[in-house]
């Protein structure tokens, strides 16, 4: 009788390695995943805020065309940037009607989606991701531009509370420096600007 | 007992504790931290100094503006200063967004490119730090032959 | 000639711990590189120097464009711009040549 060739230890070992090895095969992608997304977030924390700030919008007048009840079925995209003699977009001046029809958007659900929609933050159905986000004009000193007493923009999805956070990387804010077409409350007049601060945040 | 072929079982235990070991390194480790991260820390400095030089070369802007500032720009042996406006404004405007900055001015003198740094805003940066340009057109005595002056700003966290 | 078994467990579990360090690193490299990749696109293109080229073209002096020139040369680019809003910008990526900056 020959002695049989795998024995019980090699059984044993062979067994514990392969347990392991498809644990953590099956374990492991999931780090990733949620690496990965810190790339998409920052670009399009970015994206937006170049469209916002840069942008005077599709069509130029959307803010005076657009209210609470087409803002699901007309076609045009927000951009606060202001956009004079009909030629020239000035840049990193936001036009203070165009920010308060964004805040006037994004407070209404339906239209927010539209919004993030048309921002190009809902690609669900491309195969994509959805993003939230929420975007907010303050002064250099943290805090939020108010004309006639009412807070102009901080709007958007809700922010997530701290404890949600596991670490950084799943939300990510960029800031851009601004100035104003109007006089509000409480910015810093800088050269003879209205200067603010645009903060947009984006996460999943 | 019969201790032979002991080894197979301690090389299965012996990899699949190594696997685990590295896996749980990985986990806690913040090495998986992409390395975009830091190229986007210098996309947001980038992006911020284009905005901050842009939002002060207002035309009409007084002594805070690359224009003005410029034009009421003092010197004396070899140091710059620039309107007491102008470096409190700048120097607001960095501490809100807690970087720190210098200011070099550049132009042509004839067949020479010079530069100048503003006293009040020149500490060494840092390796990371990043670099923005405009050009304003003024002039001023203490740039001798400038018709345009390229303001560069250096900032860094 | 007698064949030798000996040694092939040990040879099969290096090779397959072998497979899993490859894998790793190719979703980690990925990770990289495309992080590097798109955020390439914001770095690589002078939105800003070309926008800023734009707004002095709206009054040509030929004094002011040499300097012009010759400062952004010596940043490494290629500069000019001429009457109604026209802007050429070379920079080690990118060329860009607009008979109208505006658009």
């Amino acid at each position: 009788m020959e002695d049989g060739k795998l024995s019980l230890d090699l059984l044993m070992g062979l067994s514990i390695f392969l347990f392991t090895f498809i644990f953590v095969a099956n374990f492991l992608p999931g780090v990733f995943a949620d690496v990965r997304n810190e790339i998409s977030l920052a670009n399009q924390a970015y994206r937006i805020s170049a469209l916002l700030v840069e942008d005077p919008g599709y069509n130029s007048t959307w803010f005076m065309d657009i209210n609470p009840d087409n803002c699901r079925g007309e076609e045009y995209r927000p951009g606060l940037a202001s956009y004079v003699n009909d030629t020239t977009t000035v840049f990193n001046e936001l036009e203070i009607g165009k920010i308060e029809k964004l805040a006037e958007l994004l407070s209404i659900p339906d239209c927010r989606e539209r919004v993030k929609f048309l921002l190009g933050l809902n690609l669900s159905e491309m195969g994509g991701q959805t993003f939230k986000f929420n975007v907010s004009l303050r002064n250099l000193s943290g805090e939020l531009i108010t004309k006639d007493g009412n807070v102009l923009l901080n709007h958007g999805d809700i922010l997530p509370n701290h404890g949600d956070i596991i670490y950084p990387g799943q939300i990510v804010k960029f800031e851009r420096i601004v100035y104003l077409s109007q006089m509000v409350d409480n910015c810093h007049i800088i050269a003879e600007r209205c200067v603010a601060k645009l903060e947009v945040v984006v996460w999943i | 007992m019969d201790l032979k072929a002991q080894t197979f079982t301690l090389e299965g235990v012996a990899a699949s504790l190594l696997i685990l070991i590295a896996t749980y390194t990985i986990f806690q480790s913040t090495v998986v931290m992409s390395p975009s991260w830091s190229e986007f820390n210098n996309i947001q400095l980038k992006q911020l100094g284009y905005d901050i030089l842009r939002v002060l070369d207002n035309p009409e802007g007084g002594n805070s503006s690359l224009r003005g500032f410029i034009d009421n720009l003092t010197c004396s042996d070899g140091r710059y200063f620039a309107p007491a406006e102008f470096s409190s404004n700048l120097s607001a405007i960095l501490d809100s967004l807690h970087t720190s900055g210098r200011v070099e001015l550049i132009w042509v003198n004839e067949s020479r490119i010079e530069t100048a740094v503003l006293s009040n805003f020149s500490k060494i940066p840092t390796p990371n730090a990043v670099r923005v340009s405009r050009f304003v057109v003024s002039s001023n005595d203490c740039l001798p032959n400038a018709m345009v002056v390229e303001v560069r700003l250096t900032l860094w966290r | 000639m007698e064949m030798n078994e000996k040694g092939q467990m040990i040879l099969i579990f290096a090779a397959a711990v072998v497979v899993i360090i490859l894998s790793l690193s190719y979703i980690y490299t990925q990770n990289i590189i495309a992080g590097i990749e798109s955020s390439r696109a914001m770095l690589a293109f002078p939105k800003e120097e070309i926008r800023n080229l734009c707004e002095l073209s709206v009054n040509v002096n030929d004094q002011i464009l040499e300097q012009v020139r010759i400062l952004c040369a010596k940043n490494g680019w290629v500069c000019n711009y001429g009457p109604a809003y026209r802007v050429e910008f070379k920079n080690a990526e990118v060329e860009y040549d607009a008979r109208d900056c505006r658009r």
